[in-house]
């Protein structure tokens, strides 16, 4: 799975199969923080990812 | 996961919403937000703070949308890299929706720049602050009101920052339309996102492909706010805390601003003549400290 993390421009190949919730909590990241998008469209943590997908990590924060 | 509406998938989970169901409810709450705490007539001129980012961005796209008088209004305040970027998406977006823009820098006002004032030692996020604020205020003076992007995220972090230095005064001055008393010379500031979360804008604003981008301003201090802020948002993971932290805020916000408003104060700066808490305003003392 591609997986591109927006607030540190950094890209990701990973094997992973689960929810979005299990890949921010792999990542370790607070899903109170982030939107995740596959292939540009919005998933919600319940969601399933394959390792085909291409996922977008978004933070919600504002730059500053 | 089914939005809750109208069982097409969903894309938010807290409320679990479809596209369209989404956007929706963030565009009425943000209606019902202007309607229930009274923040803007309908023949009021309106300015819009904008720094380009999501939550100005949605602030000015729904008040254009509600509201025939309302211009843009971007404060530059000289940070190569960076401000320079976000007002040129700015000025694409002004255009594209027709909405009237204006840019007030630092350099025109008080002949210097942000990144001139920080080789001379002034301390970042506080001095841009005083400074950015005492321009949006001159600069709004032919407006009825100013509309800011301030979410509901923003107002927590404000009133547990205010708390822990334990500052009632401070808190009083929050709440959907800021201040506790009309000042002269002070143009009202109003938070129509005021009951949004900061995921929920993000959200709306990638759904309706608002040209934001994630950039930090290469000047951001890691300061208190940050740590309230990762804070909350710990907390948040594990039960809502956010809304009901806001909601009680405004349970006690009249008798905050009823037992502070004589702290208010009228008085106005000597030198700008801008609202001040002293006989010179805040702007004006880092301006004598690290502009000339």
């Amino acid at each position: 799975m591609k997986v591109f993390l927006e607030k540190t421009n950094e890209h990701k190949e990973m094997e992973f199969n689960g929810t979005v919730k299990d890949l921010l909590k792999k990542l370790n990241i607070n899903p109170e923080v982030v939107l995740v998008a596959r292939n540009n469209e919005l998933v919600t943590e319940s969601d399933t990812l394959s390792k085909t997908d291409s996922v977008k990590i978004l933070s919600v924060i504002s730059g500053g | 996961m089914k939005c809750t509406t109208c069982n097409k998938t969903a894309i938010f989970s807290s409320p679990t919403y479809c596209k369209d169901h989404f956007i929706d409810y963030i565009e009425t709450k943000i209606t019902n937000t202007i309607t229930q705490f009274n923040l803007i007539q309908p023949n009021e001129k309106i300015a819009v703070a904008v720094s380009g980012g999501k939550d100005s961005l949605t602030t000015l796209y729904m008040l254009h949308k509600l509201f025939k008088n309302v211009t843009a209004i971007s404060i530059d305040e000289g940070i190569p890299g960076y401000r320079d970027e976000t007002l040129a998406d700015m000025k694409t977006f002004c255009t594209q929706h027709n909405i009237p823009y204006e840019i007030h820098s630092f350099q025109d006002n008080y002949n210097t720049t942000l990144t001139a004032m920080l080789n001379k030692g002034a301390p970042s996020c506080r001095s841009c602050g005083v400074m950015r604020r005492h321009m949006l205020n001159k600069s709004a003076q032919k407006f009825d009101k100013i509309a800011t992007g301030h979410n509901l995220d923003d107002e927590c972090q404000n009133f547990v920052m205010n708390l822990l230095k334990g500052n009632l005064l401070l808190c009083a001055m929050l709440g959907p339309i800021t201040g506790i008393t009309k000042r002269a010379g002070f143009t009202q500031r109003v938070k129509p996102l005021y009951l949004c979360t900061e995921k929920e804008i993000a959200a709306y604003a990638f759904l309706k492909g608002f040209p934001v981008r994630f950039k930090e301003c290469p000047h951001a201090e890691l300061g208190l706010r940050s740590k309230v802020r990762d804070a909350l948002n710990t907390l948040e993971s594990h039960q809502p805390t956010k809304y009901k932290l806001v909601h009680y805020f405004l349970s006690i916000l009249p008798s905050l601003k009823a037992s502070h408003g004589s702290s208010d104060g009228p008085s106005m700066c000597t030198n700008c003549g801008q609202p001040s808490h002293g006989a010179i305003c805040k702007a004006c003392t880092v301006e004598a400290a690290y502009a000339q």
